[in-house]
């Protein structure tokens, strides 16, 4: 789960002092007489989950109050690459002196996490990255020792880092690395990460992710979030199956992420475009199959759908029963076409074929097809 | 033989006590697995299932010469279990286990590396040497004994395939899921050169999807194997999904430019693997490397 610059700002602020929190709000008043309070100039911030704020006109310094106003105003429901902004932060702005990067990252290449630190900050490090690489330190940490602060020491002074700051600049990177452990953070990048005139060294913005499989252990990170329950991938997360919602119209079930997937490839080789990714999962209880449908139907884009299900511990027959109650009960609005395959199939498909009107086949390919022609009579 | 697996392998099962540990320990001793104990801390001296159980790894392995253990605890025991295992000296690891948090599986995956262990997941459907052993919870009915070795990220895709391969004549060596996590202990490499040294094993089909770069990787040390590198053939799953969003498997994302099924692909071809797009087109590619 990915936070809002003030929801990664707000968990900082647990364990580090100068963090730039300001004020959250989605109303130009509050947004005002907060700047009048704090003093200008102050700096307004759209709250979008969506890099590139600033190019898109969403991060604004204001010097007065009529500033603030036509700031806030403008920013506060604008639409930033399909994101529409409901909540702006309002902070006093700092003078910069120097802006660095930092991030601690999730590296999968070296199946590690890593840090990235850099002096030229404040912009996109992958630029930076690209065109002066010895100004980017990369650092892969090692998960079993503690992180080495001598090594570090020489590393921040070899990437350029006044050495007036470098113990400054360990103490944080090493409360950071001990909040992502703790938190089971995947991403924590603050950019930037600014030195002010009065030699501070402040969080001016935050990027931070949480790893959804640790939810178990941090819920008080994932009830920040709580308030949209509403999405189909919520409901379907809810009910124990992953669920990603895409344009097509062919609805897609199966058991299995990789089955799935192929499914969805089937759909496309077959002329389709595939409404959405379903995985119910080992077993196909009839409970879930019924919920699985229930959430797939309910996308008023859906023509067909097509039920891909392997039966391996769980047997073939076992899994038809299943969809013959359920479909048999509900009635479907579109039509639907199921491919049973595995450990007693064949059995399966003579439940399904005997007592439901649903499309019953044992080839991938024949089902994706047929799945699409029954979308385009639909 | 078979790789990793045989008939006479010792195996430990860490959760056998469990609903899911239950279950799938008596289909594994059904299809005749040589499992020895079962541990679970809490437990130990109990007998379940006919075996003696433990309360650690370590006792199990003084008390019975095991040197593999397969793992079914949840997720949140995941981390500590791993290191149960280590620690007892066995040499090779299979953890079924989903929804182990990344911090816990990058600890794992260091962990293993480090003491050299073998480990085959986690979140994977195991490791099956067809008419010796199964360490996982693979369906024995859709396996006929043959000369194929399959390697997969995904679970029914590896069902799928196997099913596919024995209805074309064909059957398989062994099959081995390496599971679709971010981190995981077995990837493409180590397992594709495990078959090379197999004679049993004359061709290998390896399922990828996208997100990552294990195919790729892969694809670099396949023209330095000694006796399959022209005798495999690939499938990259997930080549309509969208980027930036996790297919199921954590790790079936594409990130930025990276884990594409055209790379992915590109890879595997420019060193002589063939990629079908459809599943079904693999078996009689197998067919063809072995005749």
């Amino acid at each position: 789960m990915d936070f809002k610059e003030y929801q990664g700002k707000k968990v900082l602020s647990e364990r580090f002092e100068n963090v730039a929190l300001g004020l959250v709000t989605s109303n130009v008043h509050d947004a005002i007489s907060y700047a009048s309070e704090v003093g200008f100039p102050v700096v307004i911030k759209a709250q979008v989950l969506i890099g590139g704020r600033g190019k898109a006109g969403g991060v604004k310094l204001a010097f007065n109050k009529e500033e603030a106003e036509s700031i806030s105003s403008a920013i506060l429901g604008m639409d930033i690459k399909g994101h529409k902004v409901e909540e702006i932060l309002v902070a006093k702005a700092v003078d910069i002196k120097e802006e660095w990067y930092m991030s601690i990252t999730f590296d999968r290449a070296n199946r590690s996490m890593t840090l990235i630190f850099s002096v030229e900050g404040g912009v996109d490090i992958e630029q930076v990255a690209h065109d002066s690489p010895e100004k980017v330190l990369k650092m892969p940490i090692n998960p079993l020792k503690a992180l080495e602060i001598s090594e570090l020491e020489k590393k921040l002074l070899e990437s350029g880092l006044n050495k007036s700051y470098v113990d400054e600049v360990v103490k944080i990177i090493i409360s950071s690395y001990g909040m992502v452990v703790d938190k089971d953070l995947t991403l924590l990048e603050v950019n930037p990460l600014v030195l002010t005139e009065d030699e501070e060294v402040v969080i001016l913005d935050c990027k931070m992710s949480v790893d959804d499989t640790a939810e178990f252990r941090q819920s008080s990170l994932f009830e920040m979030n709580s308030g949209d329950d509403s999405s189909r991938e919520k409901i379907a997360k809810k009910q124990g199956f992953s669920y990603v919602h895409l344009e097509g119209d062919v609805g897609i079930i199966g058991n299995g992420a990789g089955l799935v997937m192929a499914t969805m490839d089937a759909v496309k080789n077959a002329g389709g475009e595939p409404a959405n990714f379903l995985d119910i999962g080992g077993g196909a209880k009839a409970e879930v199959v019924n919920n699985a449908l229930k959430l797939v139907e309910g996308n008023p884009k859906v023509k067909s759908i097509f039920i891909n299900v392997f039966g391996g511990i769980t047997r073939g027959d076992e899994v038809a029963r299943g969809i013959a109650d359920v479909v048999n009960e509900s009635s479907p609005r579109v039509p639907i076409v199921i491919r049973l395959t595995g450990t007693r199939a064949e059995e399966g498909l003579e439940i399904l074929k005997n007592e439901t009107d649903l499309s019953v086949t044992d080839v991938m390919d024949e089902a994706a097809e047929l799945a699409v022609r029954l979308r385009d009579e639909s | 033989m078979s790789v990793w697996l045989n008939d006479k392998t010792k195996v430990i099962v860490q959760g056998m006590t469990g609903r899911e540990g239950t279950f799938h320990t008596s289909n594994m001793i059904k299809y005749g697995t040589n499992v020895v104990a079962g541990v679970t801390p809490g437990k130990g001296g109990e007998s379940h299932l006919g075996l003696p159980v433990f309360d650690n790894c370590s006792n199990a392995v003084k008390d019975t010469g095991a040197t593999a253990s397969v793992i079914f605890v949840p997720a949140r025991f995941c981390l500590a279990a791993v290191k149960d295992a280590v620690e007892s000296g066995v040499k090779f690891l299979v953890v079924i286990t989903e929804g182990i948090p990344l911090h816990d599986e990058i600890k794992i995956g260091a962990l293993v590396r480090r003491e050299g262990v073998i480990m085959v997941g986690p979140n994977c459907p195991g490791i099956f040497s067809v008419g010796q052993a199964s360490m996982g919870i693979m369906p024995s009915s859709i396996f006929k004994k043959g000369n194929i070795g399959l390697v997969s990220r995904s679970g029914t895709l590896t069902y799928e395939l196997v099913d596919l391969i024995s209805r074309a004549g064909l059957g398989i060596s062994t099959a081995v899921g390496i599971g679709g996590d971010r981190v995981i202990g077995a990837r493409f490499i180590e397992t594709l050169k495990a078959f090379d040294h197999d004679e049993d094993t004359l061709a290998v089909a390896m399922v990828g999807e996208i997100g990552g770069s294990d195919e790729e990787e892969a694809a670099e040390m396949i023209p330095s194997l000694s006796r399959i590198s022209n005798k495999i053939v690939g499938f990259i799953g997930g080549r309509t999904a969208p980027p930036g969003k996790a297919m199921g498997h954590a790790g079936a994302i594409v990130e930025g430019n990276k884990g594409t099924p055209q790379s992915k692909v590109e890879a595997l071809e420019s060193v002589g693997v063939p990629v079908p797009e459809r599943l079904s087109e693999m078996p009689d590619i197998l067919k063809g490397f072995i005749s």
